[in-house]
This record gives C-alpha cells, structure tokens and sequence, in this order.
C-alpha cells in the first residue's frame, strides 16, 4: 500500500478531496436535509486522521472546514449560532487533528532520523571496509609479487628491501587510517549509534 | 590480456579494472603496447618503486628511454631516492596530491610534442593513502587536465576493489571502461 501511493502521488490528495467531498454530501443530505445532526459526522474523522497522517498538522485547516461547515448548517437548521454540541462536535475535530497530526509528525522525523543514521553507519562501514579491504588485497598481491620474484631469481636484494619496505608503509599507513577512522567515530557519534561507536573504538 | 592500443589513435581516457593478480602484468603490458608503438609514457605510481618498475619495464623489453615516472611512493616509504633516477621526478607522498599535480604537469610540459599516454597505477592503492572523496577529486583533476591537453590516459584499478559510488564517478570522468578479466574471457 505504501509503496503505491509513494509511486502515484496524485492517491493521497484524490482520497481525502473524495472523503471531504463525501463528508461535505452527508453534511448537505444528512443533516441539512434528514435533519439529523449526530452519528454522520463521525465519517469526518476519516478525511481528518487519514489528512493528519499524510500532511500533519495541515489537516487542522479541513477540520476547521468541516467544523465551520457542521456549524454553519446547524445555524441554518436551529437558529442557534453557537449549539453547545454542534461547537464540541466541531472542536473535537480541530483537536483530533492537531494531536493526529503532531503524532504523526513527530513518528515521521523519528523515522527520518533512525534511516539517516543507518545511512550514515552504512557510508561509513562502506568506507571502512573499502579502505582496508582493496589496500590488503593490494598488499597481498605485492607480497606473493616478492615472494615469486624472489623463487624465481628475477629480484635482487635491493629490489626485495624496496619491496618490503613499500609494504611495511602500506600496512602502517592502514593502522593509521584505521585509528583515524575510529576517531571519527568518537567525533560523529552524532551519526552512529552508540553501540556500533562503542564496538568499532574499542 | 587482450586490451590493445594499437586500434585506438584517438586521445581518450581509460579506466582499466582488472584482478589484484593480473594488475602488475596489465601495467608492463599497456606500458610495453605503449611505448612499442613509438609512443612515450608517464607512469604515476603509488605501489610499485621507480627502482622496481625500472627494472621490470627492462626485464619485459620496454624501451625505458621512453617511459617517464612520477613516482609517488619511494620518497615516503624507503625516504631516498636512487641515485641514478633518469626520466623520474619523487613526490614526498602519496597523501600530497598538490605535489603530484605539479610533477604531473610538469612531466607533461618536459614531453609536449610527443605522443604522451598517462598510465595511473593505481586507484586502489591510492585508497590507502586517500579517502575515496579525495581520490575522486583528484581523478577528476588529472583528467580534466589530461581532456584540456588532448593526453591520452589509463587509469588502473582492482575490479571489485572500488565501491559503486566511486566507481560510478571515475566511469564519469573517462571515456571508456574495460573491464581486463572480461576481455580475456571473451
């Protein structure tokens, strides 16, 4: 369901214009013409909580729509400008809104923030392993390239020494970048989870 | 390997990836293609030592005459250079790209006129000295430089040894990729 109306973002706003639409009608045929003022509204609910989930605290402005509409028809209907129970009916909605729409953003950013960190944990687990995983294959490789030069004959002493020496530096500069990547740990721990901080500084 | 150069006499840049095993072999080769065709080489180098590659371009009949090194390595991990370099210039480290740019356009400048290929050994290594943004960067400053001074280039790097991301830059940057295993086993 989600990945539906994430790739047709036309869904979202279609079904709650259809249940305002839907929720405007049974205001005009319910109440305005059957003269029944209770029971229908709670189908208001639906264009609110489902607009609260989708667009937050937006949906304060429908529920203030169809608040003012129910009022509105009851002043029609009664005569009575502010019915105590039309206003409560009408002030539940705005509230139903603001609270849905708080929660749901407030779910939302947590959700944001938890996938940036796993984004951030995996960049940085990528470039970790990247860093040291191809510079030991290359020092792997440049190893056997020694040991069979020198099977072969094919280097002299000197070569042997200049060899292993690049290797020496290759290998101290990987415990370096490694030190320097768990200090990086320590500084971003904004973006690690502690856990992952705490096991790769250890 | 059966990448060749011999078909190719436009300016281009290349980003060869091949085996940790068969990278040393690919770069005598492209060199020994390179050079056997009358053309020069400027070999960058961050894993292999001038004192190395020297004698193994002889080794494997490379006119060394004309093959140039920006050696990057020997300075920082052996701390002296040999006494009888021709054809080299030494950069303090492999960390020190600034320098490396300079011996890099220097290098060119020394061979303009001739028919000059820059032969990178290589982007993997460098990721022991260089975060992968930074050899990104620079990868894009020598080909920028090498695309304005109408050089051919080939840069070298262990096949899976890249991440996606950088490897999707450095295909940006050159005009073609060949992939060494997959020619060979085609």
């Amino acid at each position: 369901m989600h990945e539906i109306v994430k790739s047709h973002p036309w869904i979202r706003p279609a079904v709650v214009a259809g249940l305002i639409i839907i929720s405007v009608v049974l205001e005009v045929v319910v109440h305005a013409y059957l003269n029944i003022s209770v029971a229908y509204t709670h189908i208001f609910y639906l264009p609110i909580v489902i607009a609260g989930i989708w667009y937050y605290k937006k949906a304060v402005f429908i529920a203030l729509f169809l608040g003012v509409l129910h009022l509105a028809v009851e002043f029609f209907m009664s005569g009575i400008i502010f019915d105590p129970a039309a206003v409560v009916r009408a002030a539940m909605f705005v509230l139903v809104a603001y609270v849905i729409g708080s929660l749901s953003e407030s779910k939302d950013l947590l959700y944001e923030d938890r996938e940036k960190k796993h984004k951030a944990l995996i960049g940085f687990i990528s470039e970790v392993a990247l860093r040291i995983k191809t510079p030991m294959s290359v020092i792997h490789e440049n190893l056997c390239d020694i040991s069979r030069g020198i099977d072969a004959g094919e280097m002299d002493q000197d070569e042997v020494q200049a060899a292993l020496q690049i290797q020496i530096s290759h290998a101290e500069k990987i415990l370096a970048t490694l030190r320097e990547l768990n200090q990086g740990v320590i500084d971003e721990q904004k973006d690690i989870p502690d856990s992952y901080a705490d096991l790769l500084t250890r | 390997m059966r990448f060749s150069l011999s078909e190719k006499d436009e300016k281009k840049l290349y980003l060869l990836l091949s085996s940790a095993q068969a990278m040393k072999q690919a770069n005598v080769t492209i060199v020994r293609d390179i050079t056997a065709l009358g053309n020069a080489v400027i070999v960058i180098t961050t894993n292999q030592p001038y004192l190395i590659l020297r004698k193994l371009y002889g080794r494997e009949g490379v006119d060394i005459s004309n093959v140039h090194f920006v050696d990057a390595i020997t300075k920082y991990a052996i701390g002296k250079v040999p006494a009888d370099a021709t054809n080299a210039l030494f950069v303090n480290s492999p960390e020190d790209l600034t320098d490396m740019g300079i011996a890099i356009t220097q290098t060119l400048k020394e061979m303009e006129g001739q028919n000059v290929f820059v032969v990178f050994d290589s982007v993997s290594t460098m990721l022991i000295y260089l975060s992968s943004v930074n050899i990104s960067k620079f990868i894009h400053f020598v080909s920028s430089r090498l695309k304005i001074l109408d050089v051919s280039g080939i840069f070298l790097a262990v096949e899976k040894g890249l991440d996606p991301l950088l490897l999707t830059q450095l295909t940006t940057f050159v005009d073609e990729v060949v992939d060494l295993d997959e020619v060979v086993e085609g």
